[in-house]
């Protein structure tokens, strides 16, 4: 089959690669309709995230068709057409019973990494490193699912593949940043990054009931598109973002704040500056320049909701303004199972249309220049998807 | 008994050790090319045994201390079933993947074949020497073979709602040289209790264990075909089949 590989900082290539096998019991085989590329995998493109291995296949957010099942796998039958959540998790264990499901404890098999670094290791997932599992991605033509009894959810309207597939990710990732932003009646909710997670987390506000959503980023291309959603929106290339929010909530700053942007925000000060270059001395692993601002711009008594993702170490984090004010703060990988089923209803219901984020769709042969496109944010460039099976233009 | 560790060498040898050393650190230096490395390794180790008195080689010959260590997991399933799981002793190679096999010949005692990637193949025998069902199992290999050691492993109600806290305990001797290339190879003891036991409960609540060996990938470099050579978590190759019980008392969350 085809797949895209990783060969090293912004270098990728589709490859002729064996198709996979079931390997497990609890296994499936997917031929993979639909895949997108994610903010998470500009990290991995840009070299940020450590144990990568060349050849590795990438590709997290997939949907597909049933083709194969393992002995165990008694819910799914070929010719099913799911969508695959992209944190992989057993279903049994402590951590799966109860709902946080990218804590699983049985799906990384070398959680020994993770244990070093962190602690204790999170869940294994799909197309992101060997240090979270090392499992095999979804950019690809056929995909091996783990544990697809309990992850994968079957879409049995005729609902087309761009307004599910990213179920898979960014809509869950989005919804739940939302939901940790504690969003009560008459809230105010910022938004720093305006990608695909942050489009997703602007539209998950409004349907938890904000009162207001106050977008922030500097692509003119993808404010609008907060705009389109209804949220007001601030050009952080103009600077100043913490006075502009207190002015803009007559004092008393936003009542949750949302960081979509993750360990590779841009700078527009000189503060900014400073990660750059300590992260490319390797002095930090992760630039906190937006989160920083995130949590400055809190009210006392806020919520701070953190979906972009951190992979080591930052500098310089303000952890005295989150007690200062008696914040709270959450983070983590989405557990994309507790999603599934109550997001499926609200496409299926017209709350919201996932695909109005699209901006490009691409053959997965072309998918080399997707990833540069999308990483430089050319051509208004919001979400790619991928088609597998298209011949390359 | 003398010790040979603790005895300090004539000056003529101490000498020719330090010059020794000395010798291979210069070669080194000078040449570069493939014999380098190891050239300066040996050297400095050479040089630094001369320089502490100490005769190079002698840690080897000393009988390695006894070693004790405990790892412990918490497995959500009652004890009784985790107990009886880890009693099908042919089961564990499963989980630890050193272990080649486990031939069980009566209630009490068994055969073991492990392989190390530092000593290569290793065999004993062992025995029971406690088995309370549901709550504790004991063992001691046979004197005089392969991996000498003694173990025992509890089983005991987790708080509410959290299954069984399963404890090992391991007792063996390993020569302490040999701890520190261990530990580079990825055997070291505490670490291979800790992944034996973490495959143990994916078997337990998964039905199966957590792999990546066989799936696809695109062209690799040399240096990524290496990079599991030193895992302590090598992949499990073959693929385990699900744990018969697993269907009809956990099944599907
Ligand atoms: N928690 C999860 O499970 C999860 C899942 C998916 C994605 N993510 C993460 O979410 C983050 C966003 O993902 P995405 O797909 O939207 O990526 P993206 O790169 O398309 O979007 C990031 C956006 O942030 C903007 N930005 C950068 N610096 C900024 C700053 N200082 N202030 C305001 N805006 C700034 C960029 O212009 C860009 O539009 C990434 O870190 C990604 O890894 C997390
Ligand atoms: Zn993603
Ligand atoms: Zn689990």
């Amino acid at each position: 089959m085809k797949a895209l590989c990783w060969y090293g900082k912004h270098s990728v290539s589709v490859e002729n690669v064996p198709d996979p096998k079931l390997l497990n019991p609890r296994d499936a085989i997917l031929r993979v309709t639909r895949t997108a590329i994610c903010g998470s995998d500009l990290h991995l493109y840009d070299g940020y995230i450590p144990t990568l291995e060349a050849g590795d296949i990438l590709g997290h957010e997939f949907m597909g068709e049933v083709i194969e099942v393992g002995a165990a796998v008694k819910n799914l039958r070929v010719g099913d057409r799911v969508v695959v959540p992209f944190t992989i998790a057993c279903g049994n264990c402590f951590f799966c019973r109860h709902q946080l499901w990218s804590c699983c404890d049985n799906s990384n098999p070398n959680a020994w990494v993770l244990e070093k670094l962190y602690g204790y290791s999170g869940s294994g997932l799909f197309g992101y490193s060997h240090m979270m599992g090392g499992y095999a991605g979804g950019q690809a033509q056929y995909v091996r699912v783990p544990f697809a009894d309990v992850g994968p959810i079957k879409i049995e309207s005729d609902l087309p593949d761009e307004k599910v597939l990213f179920l898979s990710d960014i809509f869950p990732t989005g919804y739940m940043a939302a939901e940790n932003a504690g969003i009560q009646q008459g809230d105010t909710v910022a938004v720093w990054g305006c990608g695909p997670v942050g489009q997703f987390a602007i539209r998950s506000a409004f349907l938890l009931g904000a009162d207001r959503v106050i977008a922030i980023d500097s692509y003119p291309g993808r404010l609008r598109l907060a705009e389109a959603a209804g949220a007001e929106t601030l050009d952080a290339g103009e600077g100043n973002i913490q006075e502009r929010l207190r002015e803009a909530t007559a004092g008393a700053g936003p009542d949750g704040v949302i960081d979509a942007v993750g360990m590779e925000a841009f700078a527009h000060s000189l503060g900014g500056f400073y990660d750059v270059v300590k992260q490319q001395l390797k002095l930090e692993t992760d630039r906190p320049t937006a989160l920083r601002e995130v949590i400055m711009a809190c009210r006392k008594g806020g919520h701070i909701s953190v979906p972009g993702v951190y992979g080591g170490y930052v500098d310089k984090f303000p952890l005295g303004a989150i007690f200062g004010k008696a914040c709270h703060f959450a983070t983590g990988q989405t557990h994309v199972h507790r999603y599934l089923r109550p997001l499926l209803e609200r496409i299926e219901r017209g709350e919201i249309d996932p695909s109005s984020i699209i901006s490009h769709h691409f053959p997965l042969q072309q998918a080399p220049q997707a990833y540069d496109l999308f990483l430089k944010k050319k051509n208004e460039c919001i979400k790619v998807v991928l088609d597998p099976w298209a011949k390359a233009a | 008994m003398s010790d040979s560790r603790f005895t300090s060498l004539s000056a003529p040898e101490r000498w020719s050790w330090i010059g020794a050393g000395a010798a291979l650190l210069g070669y080194a230096a000078l040449r570069r090319g493939a014999l380098a490395i190891p050239a300066a390794a040996a050297g400095s180790y050479l040089l630094l045994r001369g320089a502490a008195n100490r005769r190079p080689g002698a840690e080897l010959a000393h009988r390695p201390g006894r070693r004790r260590l405990a790892r412990s997991v918490m497995i959500n399933r009652p004890p009784d079933e985790v107990y009886a799981a880890w009693r099908r002793l042919e089961d564990l190679p499963r989980f630890f993947p050193h272990l080649e096999s486990v031939t069980v010949r009566d209630d009490k005692h068994s055969h073991w074949v492990a392989r190390s990637r530092l000593s290569g193949k290793l065999e004993w025998d062992c025995e029971i020497t406690d088995d309370q069902p549901g709550r504790t199992l004991a063992w001691r290999s046979a004197a005089g073979m392969g991996f000498k050691h003694s173990g025992e492993i509890h089983f005991r109600p987790g708080p509410p709602q959290r299954g069984t806290r399963v404890e090992l305990r391991w007792s063996y001797r390993v020569p302490s040289a040999w701890r520190g290339m261990l530990a580079l190879v990825g055997e070291a003891p505490g670490q291979v209790a800790r992944e034996g036991l973490r495959r143990f409960k994916q078997w337990m609540e998964a039905g199966e264990i957590a792999t990546i060996a066989g799936q696809p990938h695109g062209p690799r470099t040399r240096l990524a075909e290496l990079a599991p050579l030193f895992s302590p978590a090598p992949p499990v190759h073959e693929p385990t089949p699900l744990r018969p019980e697993w269907l009809e008392r956990t099944g599907t969350a």
